[in-house]
């Protein structure tokens, strides 16, 4: 298997993803055991006929990582770009697939991951070991893997706009990514850009949850899809509205604003008081 | 001897002896089982050790049944009235000695006067191509004495005991209702001297009795007056074709050269304890006897029977062992080509074959060493049921099939199978298969079913170690069954499918609901926020035996997440019977309690929407769930 | 997420008369599309004739638009494709599936959605609303092995030779890398009772043992897997999300097997209760509640009467 600072990277695959003991075991194999590991053919990933080039997204991380050697949050949003560009021509099944992802995780962009996730030492928890994990369930490639969950940020932007530029209104606020990315919310390109961009602006969590609740609640009966695109945002906005009367309060800094306009609010007409 | 027409022939009984000691019968009828396997086991090992050097013998059976004028002569031709006053006497002095009551009680119906007579059977067995009876009359050379005359007499010196009318020929007579067995014979010595006719006795094992103010020992023969120095007897005679039992077809003839050898005649022929047999099933049941313990040497065609039933002289059918039918499967796995016999019989069919170690002792006169040898097992495995399945057919020179073991310690694991272990000069004629054979053949008690150590011959010439060997024999041949049809796995061969569909699980969850909720309308209120929802709970009759409780919850559902709880506020019930309900405010569940035997309840829920923080505008456009859970303390599950 | 009961009436499924044709040919569905099947890529083709006065109803002064709806966790489609009138009453949609593009189950249904100009009317007048959902098929791209069961391979091995510190073990049940249970080939005469008894004792005897090694496997399965939930849990826990998220960082197999003992765990609750009872029971005492485990385990695969057979059957010879 080739290093990763090696130009070209040969594409590899777990067959049966590895449990977090297994996971936490590999971080702390020296280079011996390491390769030991790879040569067993039960457990090591299979080699696939794709090639891809990390060089790129190494430097980028490099570059925004801190003279404590600890990545922020706020690295996200141009990581992700970079990752999606660097596998963008791969099949679109094997970035479904959770054994891609892990070994991606555990071995080409093992130090990113680590910065990112374990302040740039060694894995010891397994809330860490978890960023290595991945399930094929929706939040486990959205939101809790740390390789995949930045590529389908900007997957899900760049397949339903062709640009980049709205993954940071996605994976910009932390919160936010997490809250859209646990849920079937993140299967809905359409509804997701448009509620990242609506709730990215001034977030608050409180509010951003009571608005995911709702869109949650009407769902049964509601296509946010079939709407366009003003009749979503306002339906999203008189959602926030409402949510920001049930929760006042002041949004926080949290990094990372929108560059889309707000939406002009537009009042439900209310036939039913309570 | 003199030629015999009819009248020459007398029953002449042995006085009571001085001691006045008496007897109810043979003890040896007691030695057999009492089935007709063990008469034709018998009659035709004794039939086939009398061949002529390797010549092919001939046996025939032939059930007759004779009735009215038939049997009146078949019974003239054999002394009937003669013989008669001794068995009223013996049946009036002691009815139970024999198997005569049933005569008694019926009023003679079956022995009866002359032309009043019911039928009788009579079994004939002959044998061609064989010895025949010879030897003196009185003396101890021959096999005529041993058989006619003496008890426990082996005509061989080296032991052709059992197998040639030792103590077996008593089941002759143990299935005669009266005892009594007639033998007709040409001998070998007839053929070489040219003689045409037959010798011809009979012979009784009734019990003491007294008659004509005589007392009389039970023994008696039928044959021609001679004195001797202490008293008469009987002696055989000569008949010649023209005799009634020949003219009547009672006896074959034996008129050719081939045909010297002995016939006996069975009279009043039923297996001990029955009633008799009726000639068809009594047909087939000997032909399945033959098969089942002949089959090696009918089919290696050294031996040929034929059963034949005739009534009143006329020939109704004749059937022939074929030494198949019924044992097929042994034969199959004896017959297999060598070509075709695998390592282990993996499958239905397949044959396997190995080798058997046998240790004998050593002899004690002359002295001789231990030895080793090797008999030969093939087995053939096979599910489909059939008579002796999962047992070794043991098998020695003589052909005939000893015993269908079931091997110590089989274990229930292995599958069906058929086996034939074969030993002795059944397998060569080297020094050792005959001192197998010899040592088998001692081991064999007097029926010939088994390999045994208490044998008089085992304890007689063979020193101490029998038991041992053979159990270890025994043994030995079901460890070479099981390596023969134990299966073994190849390393990362699929386990058994049946185990692995005991690990089915589906794709969604299967369990059918104790408590099943069914929602049949629902409403809601947007003024007032509030849900009108009937439904019914149902849960399956062994729920219901005794009271049961449910909590129920309504729950706004949502796509992104857990869904909301909506308070109850109210439930009615609208068919059904409910015990009590009350209302959690804490978590805003609704628990019924329903009475036994009450598997259907109808109720209208309210809840409010107002109590949760469900934004109102929007209310109408969420759907709601009503979920019941049953309580399952109290509930035997 | 199971269907609700709805406030506003809605068309019934039937009112769709749905018709599916994949590669021209007409199929029922569900349809299945595997890799291993060398199939590459399949057009898949709908079209509804919908009950226009059924609809006409629900819809009032609003129009009306037919979409084909899909979705797949696994493939990460929550997608609605527009479809177009192919003919007066009737509309269609067609899509050509490629295999390199997907994963897992595709779920697709027709929808009917109001259009109107105001999204936040009520829901008599707001466009977006669903006025009815056809029956949904399933199109499989992954060829569910364990969909039919047998999610557990079982495989033979010398345990003397393979496993020599377990070599008097009957089997043994290995979860890492994979799910595999090996049964012994060194115990004498295992092989053939477990492979070849079909009738009377023997049979008897091998489902016994069947029974007794079903116990002890899936208390070890059940095991592993609440014990990994237990930690995924802490995992979640600590990253401040939904619990009930743990399920799904659990391995494929590990939640299969919890969805099927769940409910039987926690006996009579409805639909996915039991995920949070198991959740509660697992944070409260992890080995209390395997010691209920095996209690259920065993009364579900039957073991004592299936040694009472055994038992009875010998007794009688």
């Amino acid at each position: 298997m080739a290093t990763t600072m090696a130009t070209q990277t040969q594409v590899h695959v777990f067959e049966v993803v590895p449990s977090l003991d297994v996971i936490a075991k590999v971080l702390l194999m020296d280079e011996g055991a390491v390769l030991d590991f790879l040569k067993d053919s039960k457990r090591a990933p299979k080699s696939k006929n794709h090639q891809i080039d990390l060089s790129k997204f190494n430097s980028a991380w490099k570059k925004l990582n801190t003279l404590e050697n600890e990545l922020k949050p706020i690295s996200d949003k141009d990581l992700s770009v970079e990752l999606h560009e660097a596998l963008i021509a791969l099949p679109r099944r094997l970035m479904l697939d959770p054994g891609f992802w892990v070994w991606l995780s555990l071995f080409p962009l093992r130090e990113y991951v680590l910065a990112r996730w374990a302040g740039g030492n060694e894995a010891t928890e397994d809330a860490q070991f978890a960023r290595f994990h991945c399930t094929a369930s929706v939040g486990s490639i959205g939101q809790t893997n740390a390789s995949a969950r930045l590529y389908w940020a900007s997957e899900i932007v760049f397949g339903e706009s062709g640009s980049y530029k709205e993954v940071s209104s996605v994976i910009g606020i932390q919160d936010l990514h997490k809250t859209l990315f646990s849920n079937k919310i993140s299967l809905d390109a359409k509804l997701l850009l448009a509620t990242a961009r609506t709730l990215s602006t001034d977030y608050r969590e409180k509010v951003a949850r009571e608005v995911i609740k709702m869109l949650g609640v009407i769902r049964p009966t509601t296509m946010f899809s079939s709407l366009s695109d003003a009749d979503l945002q306002i339906l999203l906005s008189d959602l926030k509205k409402r949510a920001e009367v049930l929760f006042p309060g002041k949004a926080k800094s949290v990094g990372g604003t929108s560059n889309m306009p707000t939406n002009t609010d537009k009042s439900k007409k209310n036939n039913s008081a309570i | 001897m003199s030629i015999d027409g009819l009248g020459q022939c007398n029953w002449i009984f042995d006085p009571q002896p001085p001691a006045g000691l008496k007897s109810g019968g043979s003890i040896l009828d007691q030695l057999f089982d009492r089935d007709i396997r063990a008469f034709v086991r018998e009659t035709t090992q004794n039939s086939n050790d009398q061949k002529i050097d390797n010549s092919v013998a001939r046996i025939e059976y032939h059930i007759h049944t004779a009735t009215g004028d038939y049997l009146d002569q078949v019974l003239d031709a054999l002394g009937w009235i003669d013989f008669k006053r001794h068995l009223d006497a013996v049946v009036a002095s002691n009815p139970k000695s024999l198997r005569l009551s049933r005569y008694k009680e019926s009023n003679d119906e079956v022995i009866g006067h002359r032309g009043s007579r019911g039928a009788v059977q009579f079994l004939v067995v002959s044998d061609f191509g064989t010895k025949g009876l010879y030897g003196d009359e009185f003396g101890d050379g021959g096999n005529f004495g041993p058989l006619v005359r003496h008890s426990m007499m082996s005509p061989e010196k080296t032991g052709a005991r059992g197998g040639s009318y030792g103590v077996g020929k008593s089941v002759l007579w143990a299935f005669s209702d009266i005892s009594t067995a007639f033998f007709c014979s040409k001998s070998i010595d007839d053929l070489s001297n040219n003689v045409s006719t037959c010798r011809f006795i009979g012979r009784t094992q009734l019990s003491s009795h007294a008659l004509a103010n005589s007392d009389w020992t039970g023994d008696g023969l039928f044959g021609s007056r001679l004195s001797r120095t202490n008293g008469d007897c009987a002696q055989s005679v000569r008949i010649a074709s023209t005799h009634p039992l020949f003219a009547l077809g009672l006896l074959p003839s034996r008129n050719r050269n081939e045909q010297t050898g002995t016939s006996i005649i069975v009279p009043f022929f039923s297996p001990p304890g029955s009633n008799g047999v009726e000639p068809k099933p009594l047909q087939e049941s000997i032909i399945r006897s033959l098969n089942m313990w002949f089959w090696p040497i009918i089919r290696s065609n050294r031996l040929v029977v034929d059963v034949s039933v005739s009534t009143d002289g006329n020939l109704e059918s004749t059937l022939a062992a074929n030494g198949f039918t019924g044992v097929e499967n042994f034969v199959r796995a004896i017959e297999a080509d060598p070509a075709v016999l695998k390592d282990v019989a993996a499958e239905d069919d397949d044959v396997s074959s190995a080798q058997v170690k046998i240790i004998i002792p050593g002899l004690k006169d002359p002295k001789l060493a231990p030895q080793s040898g090797e008999a030969r097992l093939r087995v053939i495995r096979e599910n489909d049921p059939g008579e002796q399945q999962s047992t070794v057919a043991l098998i020695r020179g003589a052909g005939m099939v000893v015993k269908y073991l079931k091997p110590p310690g089989l274990g229930s694991d292995l599958p069906n199978f058929y086996a034939v272990l074969e030993a002795g000069t059944r397998i060569g004629s080297t020094d050792i298969d005959l001192y197998i054979e010899n040592f088998l053949r001692a081991s064999e008690p007097i029926a010939h079913d088994d390999w045994r150590a208490d044998t008089d011959r085992i304890q007689k010439d063979y020193r101490q170690g029998s038991g041992p060997r053979l159990d270890e024999f025994k043994s030995a041949i079901g460890t070479a069954l099981r390596k023969c049809l134990q299966l073994t796995a190849d390393d990362d061969e699929d386990g058994p499918p049946e185990l692995s569909r005991e690990f089915s699980i589906g794709d969604g969850p299967e369990t059918d609901p104790s408590c099943k909720t069914v929602v049949t309308k629902q409403s809601l209120d947007t003024s007032k926020g509030i849900w009108t929802i009937h439904a019914s709970l149902n849960v399956k009759e062994q729920i219901a035996r005794q009271s049961w409780t449910s909590d129920l919850e309504v729950m706004i559902v949502s796509a992104y997440g857990v869904g909301i709880r909506l308070p109850i506020s109210n439930l009615v019930v609208r068919s059904g019977k409910v015990t009590d309900g009350v209302v959690d405010d804490s978590s805003g569940k609704f628990r019924v309690i329903v009475p036994a035997t009450k598997k259907k309840v109808e109720i209208e829920i309210t809840a409010s929407v107002s109590k949760t923080d469900v934004d109102h505008s929007y209310i109408d456009r969420t759907g709601v769930q009503v979920r019941a859970s049953l309580d399952t303390k109290g509930i035997n599950q | 997420m199971r269907t609700p009961h709805l406030a506003i009436k809605t068309a019934d499924p039937e009112s769709f008369h749905l018709e599916v044709t994949v590669d021209n040919e007409a199929q029922q569905t569900p349809f299945n599309l595997y890799s291993d099947a060398g199939q590459l890529e399949a057009l898949v083709e709908i079209s509804v004739t919908p009950d226009t006065e059924v609809f006409n109803d629900l819809c009032g002064t609003r129009n009306i638009e037919y979409h084909v709806w899909e979705e797949s966790s696994k493939s990460r489609r929550s997608t609605l494709h527009d479809m177009v009138a192919s003919k007066p009453g009737t509309w269609s949609f067609k899509r050509k599936i490629e295999l390199n593009e997907e994963y897992g189950n595709l779920c697709w249904s027709v929808v009917a959605v109001s259009k109107a100009a105001d999204p936040i009317a009520t829901v008599e007048k707001a466009s977006g609303i669903i006025l009815g959902q056809s029956e949904d098929f399933l199109i499989g791209i992954d060829s569910p092995i364990e969909k039919s069961g047998n999610f557990l391979k079982i495989k033979w091995r010398k345990f003397e030779e393979h496993f020599p510190s377990a070599k008097h073990n009957m089997f043994r049940l290995e979860t890492d890398p994979s799910l595999v249970l090996y049964l012994n080939s060194s115990v004498d005469g295992l092989y053939s009772l477990l492979t070849t008894a079909k009738r009377g004792m023997r049979r008897d005897m091998k489902k016994s043992i069947f029974a007794m090694i079903k116990m002890d496997v899936w208390q070890s399965l059940i095991s592993k897997a609440t014990i990994d939930l237990s930690r995924a849990l802490e995992v979640r826990r600590s990253m401040g999300d939904d619990l009930d998220l743990a399920f799904e960082d659990l391995a494929d197999w590990q939640f299969k097997i919890l969805r099927h003992w769940g409910p039987r765990i926690h006996f009579g609750l409805e639909g996915d209760a039991w995920r949070q009872h198991m959740i509660d029971s697992v944070r409260e005492s992890h080995s209390a509640y395997l010691s209920i485990i095996g209690a259920i385990v065993q009364r579900d695969v039957h073991i004592s009467s299936e040694f009472e057979r055994v038992i009875m059957n010998q007794a009688e010879g």
